[in-house]
């Protein structure tokens, strides 16, 4: 062992230097964002210049952000309508799961088809004809759009059917000699047994939502309803690349609720996140 | 990746279930399991019809027309949406732009991503901090993260250039140079998918049984070069397959970058099919073309998810 | 021929003491079981002879050379693990080939294509097809060899494990609970055959199980584990007939045996509930003693006596071979359970009183710690007076006057399938 040390010793020295190296890579986006956003504009356009700012400018980026354009109304939107598009999936999908998963009725094989072909349609092939649905419901430019058509996620019926059907039949026989309802039994006794995975996809959703652009882009031109990702890029064809103080604090008011959020829960975002690898 | 199976037939549980259903409904339990199963499925079915599959087979009939969004009347084109297509060279731009986006992101990410995985697991010490920071990208708001990208790689101003310019390297125009623009677009797509790359290999490489380590311990295949290539590398094959497909699925919806960086600019240099869509379908109106370029993606993503299932079934055969 | 000598060996995860100084010498050619309850760091202990584990203390020795600071390969010891621990993407030929490319080749010559083209090593392979054939139709598995361990069977990845073992001919064979994953005949079946291997290869076996009739069956020796110490090392009968512990006593033999506490008396008898027994050994007067005896050594008496327990019969369970009775003796804390003959069934129902006497050169005594008290005198059948380790004991293969009732009961000696082939019969 003893005669290995020094090749353990450099492999170890090996491994944190290409690893910082690839680290730096990674963060370096978000360090200069970051940089940026506490800078003033003078200060960019210095020649020379290091990350930390010259003068503290962030004060000034940020109350410009959140004043010239309404960043703190694209968050709110974003919010509303990650949360909204979440409440509805489940519950459109946990009652769905459940028939699937312990109900039989003729046509559930057809329903189950329909929900795989379901997950294998991608969203921005929907943008068009979709597009053309909520213009004929007269819905474009409405929260409405931005929601409803998320409001019904086959990833969720076919994860929460798997784990349904995890649930032992006896304890559904012993809910309904207690007197439950079928749906009390979807929210009493089956959701609660899926609350990791539901865990899980509850934060793929909302990541996805808060960090979709194409179908916001389709769906929605005011101002006042756009989530963040069309805002920021509303922001960025207003300020046409010359003002990046306020502009890259924008961008890190827009990327901080999940980073923040990812690094309190680590595992967790992990796990929704590869989840999307069923998809 | 924990949900691999697919469609089953009716487990007898199933069966279980519906006989106790009788104490709870009385009268005929068949019938009242089916009218519970019905009601209960009923929006999810309905949402579904409305808002999948209604949809897609839209696209299929708009597609065969050359209907311009607002305008009242179409009439019928058959495949000539598909034969302008192909001589569009936009499109065609966009269709080998996107492809060769395909090919470098996807080993780039795979490569990467698996090397990292390695790298880290490799030691005990920073573990955490190396997956969480090579993480960030994947939850970052791209479009947000774009904007952060710009700013790093302005000709002037920008650090990257700024770093060049000190070594006394040429300071190029990343996101306007026709031939830089499409590989600056891979790296930063590399960028953001690397880390999911990495965590699905975290999770591949914490699934190998520590026992097959030590029979090659035992077995004299005991240096890490030999531990690699006779248990990591060939216990990761399924992962790394299911990883690729992954990647490519992602890849080939590269959108957020262009739409924001370049608009498919300069020329057609950085044309993706996604932009395609969008820009023909929601910025030209022309709606049954952009229906067909709809199609060809639809084909695309659909042929890799079946790769994908196909994948998914034989992963069964390493345990 | 390489023994193994284990010298102090001191192993803790955390704050968890495994293994608390263990010294045990194996012997050459022997076959030796590391047997005890799972957690009782045996497989701890066999992963460092491995070399797979490095212990905080003591040191490892084969073949009288101290192995602490050498790989696994390089100490010359082959492993079969648990879950067999086969390469999923290797054919069968592929496994057992590993060991013997590894040791034989370059790793340029272990290059597929061009390993072959430009380094030549034709040669090393085909002796290296040819030793793996030469074992593959010793286990009986030549025409699995194009298959990989998905498609096979868990007995027959139990041979392929066994074959990757042997085609490196190690000093040393080491196995970690090999049969705990097959189903109870075919378990028996390679208890057969493991040992049969052993017979042919001549080398040391050392063999980790949890359990009894395994190391009862296929050893020489058996070593007694527990909570990290060594508890006793001897051969099966002397284990069964003689343990050195009260722990080992009620860890070997199904039934348990059966153990009252009494207090001896200044004539080497022993007051238990009911009775006074002659137990044979000696211990100072007055002391706390546990008396412990095996269901077959109790018989059923005709009537009352100074040296007969009395008690009711609460349970009867008649297994057609053999009449195992469970009695609630007055004052003793556990019920008693005496092997009886099923023709004697009548009328030894529930409730019934018996008389039961046991043969007093099997009783067992063991002092408050626990430890054995030395019999007085040499018992008849052999099993009889070893000092703890053991080493004293009887040879083994000794002749037995009973077979040894250990815990699988589906493979007592004495209800032998004739159809089923079993260990017992090479013992």
């Amino acid at each position: 062992m003893i005669g290995r040390l020094a090749p353990v010793i450099t492999a170890a020295f090996a491994r944190h230097a290409v690893l910082l190296g690839t680290t730096l890579f990674m963060v370096m986006p978000f360090v200069w964002m970051v940089s940026l956003s506490f800078k003033s504009p003078d200060e960019f356009f210095q020649t020379r210049f290091g990350l930390w700012p010259e003068t503290f400018h962030g004060i000034e980026n940020y109350t410009r952000a959140l004043t010239e354009v309404s960043l703190a109304r694209f968050m709110a939107n974003g919010a509303f309508v990650a949360l909204s598009v979440l409440v509805l999936q489940i519950l459109v999908a946990a009652p769905c799961a459940y028939a699937l998963a312990k109900l039989r009725f003729r046509g559930s094989e057809a329903l189950f088809a329909l929900v795989l072909i379901g997950l294998l349609i991608p969203q921005e092939v929907l943008g068009l004809p979709l597009f053309i649905l909520f213009h004929l419901l007269g819905l474009l430019d409405t929260y409405a759009a931005l929601i409803l058509p998320f409001a019904v996620s086959p990833f969720a019926i076919f994860l929460l059917r798997q784990f349904f059907k995890t649930v032992p039949d006896d304890m559904i026989h012993a809910a309904r000699l207690d007197g439950l309802s079928e749906l009390a039994i979807v929210w009493r006794i089956m959701v609660p047994t899926a609350m990791p995975a539901l865990a899980a996809f509850a934060i793929l959703s909302v990541i996805s939502r808060w960090n979709n652009l194409f179908w916001p882009s389709i769906a929605i031109s005011s101002e006042e309803l756009m989530p963040p990702t069309l805002g920021i890029v509303f922001f960025h064809n207003e300020e046409a690349g010359n003002d990046y103080g306020p502009l890259m604090a924008a961008a890190t008011l827009v990327v901080a609720p999940l980073i923040v959020a990812f690094l309190a829960a680590q595992r967790r975002f992990i796990e929704g996140v590869t989840m999307t690898s069923v998809k | 990746m924990t949900v691999t199976e697919t469609i089953s037939s009716p487990t007898p549980d199933r069966r279980h279930a519906n006989a106790g259903r009788a104490a709870a409904t009385g009268g005929s339990p068949a019938r009242a399991e089916a009218a519970a199963g019905y009601a209960l499925a009923a929006p999810a079915f309905l949402l579904i019809v409305l808002l999948v599959l209604v949809p897609t087979l839209g696209i299929f009939v708009i597609a065969v027309t050359d209907w311009q969004f607002g305008e009242r009347s179409l009439d019928f084109v058959g495949v000539r949406n598909f034969v302008d297509l192909f001589g569009d060279a936009t499109f065609r731009a966009a269709f080998f732009n996107t492809m060769a986006y395909v090919a470098v992101t996807v080993p780039g990410t795979t490569i990467l991503g698996l090397a990292i995985a390695l790298l880290i697991e490799s030691g005990r010490s920073l573990r955490a901090f190396y997956r969480a920071a090579h993480f960030l990208p994947v939850m970052a708001t791209l479009a947000a993260m774009a904007i952060a990208w710009e700013a790093l790689l302005h000709p002037t101003i920008g650090l990257v250039n700024q770093v060049l310019g000190d070594l006394g390297l040429a300071r190029p125009n990343w996101l306007r140079d026709t031939s830089l623009v499409l590989p600056t677009l891979m790296v930063i797509g590399i960028w953001q998918q690397l880390g999911l790359a990495m965590v699905l290999f975290l999770a591949g490489l914490k699934a190998i049984p520590q026992d097959l380590y030590d029979a090659a311990d035992v077995d004299g295949a005991d240096g890490w070069l030999d531990r690699l290539t006779t248990v990591t590398l060939p216990m990761l094959g399924p992962v790394t397959m299911f990883v690729t497909i992954i990647m490519a699925l992602r890849a080939f919806e590269v959108f957020d970058t262009v739409r924001i960086l370049t608009h498919g600019g300069p020329g057609n240099a950085s044309e993706t099919l996604l932009h395609t869509l969008y820009v023909e379908s929601f910025e030209y109106l022309r709606t049954g073309y952009g229906a067909a370029v709809t199609l060809v993606f639809l084909l695309i993503v659909i042929g890799l998810t079946l790769v994908q299932a196909h994948v998914m079934d034989k992963r069964v055969h390493y345990t | 021929m390489a023994g193994v000598r284990l010298k102090e060996i001191a192993k803790s995860f955390g704050a968890t003491d495994v293994l608390k100084g263990v010294s045990l010498d194996i012997t050459a050619g022997g076959f030796t079981a590391l047997l005890g309850p799972s957690g009782c760091g045996k497989s701890t202990l066999l992963r460092i002879i491995a070399g797979l584990e490095t212990q905080d203390g003591g040191s490892v020795v084969i073949d009288d050379r101290a192995v602490d600071r050498l790989r696994p390969t390089a100490r010359d010891v082959a492993m079969v693990f648990q879950t067999y621990a086969l390469y999923p993407h290797m054919t069968v030929a592929q496994n057992m080939a590993l060991p013997l490319k590894m040791r034989h080749m370059t790793s340029w010559q272990r290059l597929p294509l061009l390993g072959g083209a430009v380094f030549g090593n034709r040669n090393i392979r085909n002796t290296i097809d040819t030793t793996v054939r030469e074992a593959a139709a010793a286990l009986e598995i030549n025409h699995l060899l194009d298959r990989k361990p998905s498609e096979l069977s868990g007995g027959q990845r139990q041979r392929v494990a066994l074959g990757r073992a042997m085609v490196r001919r190690p000093k040393v064979f080491l196995m970690d609970e090999p049969l705990s994953n097959l189903d109870a005949k075919l378990r028996v079946q390679m208890r057969a055959e493991i040992k049969e291997l052993h017979r042919q290869l001549g080398i040391t076996f050392i063999y980790v199980t949890h359990d009894q009739a395994e190391a009862m069956t296929m050893a020489d020796q058996v070593a007694v584990m527990m909570d990290g110490e060594l508890l006793q090392v001897a051969p099966p009968r002397t284990i069964y007939a003689a343990p050195a512990d009260i722990k080992v006593a009620t860890f070997i033999g199904s039934p348990q045996i059966n153990l009252l506490s009494g207090i001896s008396r200044h004539d080497g008898a022993v007051d238990v509930p009911t009775a006074t027994l002659a137990p044979g050994a000696t211990a100072p007067s007055g002391a706390k003693i546990t008396v412990g005896m095996r269901p077959e050594n109790l018989s059923l008496a005709d009537a009352a006596g100074p040296g007969n327990l009395t008690g009711t019969v609460r349970t009867v369970e008649d297994l057609g071979t053999d009449l195992f009775l469970h009695l609630e003796i007055h004052g003793a804390a556990d019920l008693v359970i005496v092997r009886a003959d099923p023709a004697r069934r009548d009328g030894l129902g529930h409730g019934a009183t018996v008389h039961v006497s046991p043969r007093p050169d099997t009783m067992l005594l063991f002092d408050a710690n626990g430890k054995r008290l030395a019999p007085a005198t040499t018992r008849p059948n052999g099993a009889n007076g070893d000092d703890a380790t053991g080493s004293a004991g009887m040879l083994p293969g000794a002749p037995t006057v009973r077979p040894l009732p250990i815990a699988n009961a589906a493979n007592r000696p004495r209800r032998q399938d004739p159809t089923e082939p079993i260990a017992e019969s090479v013992e």
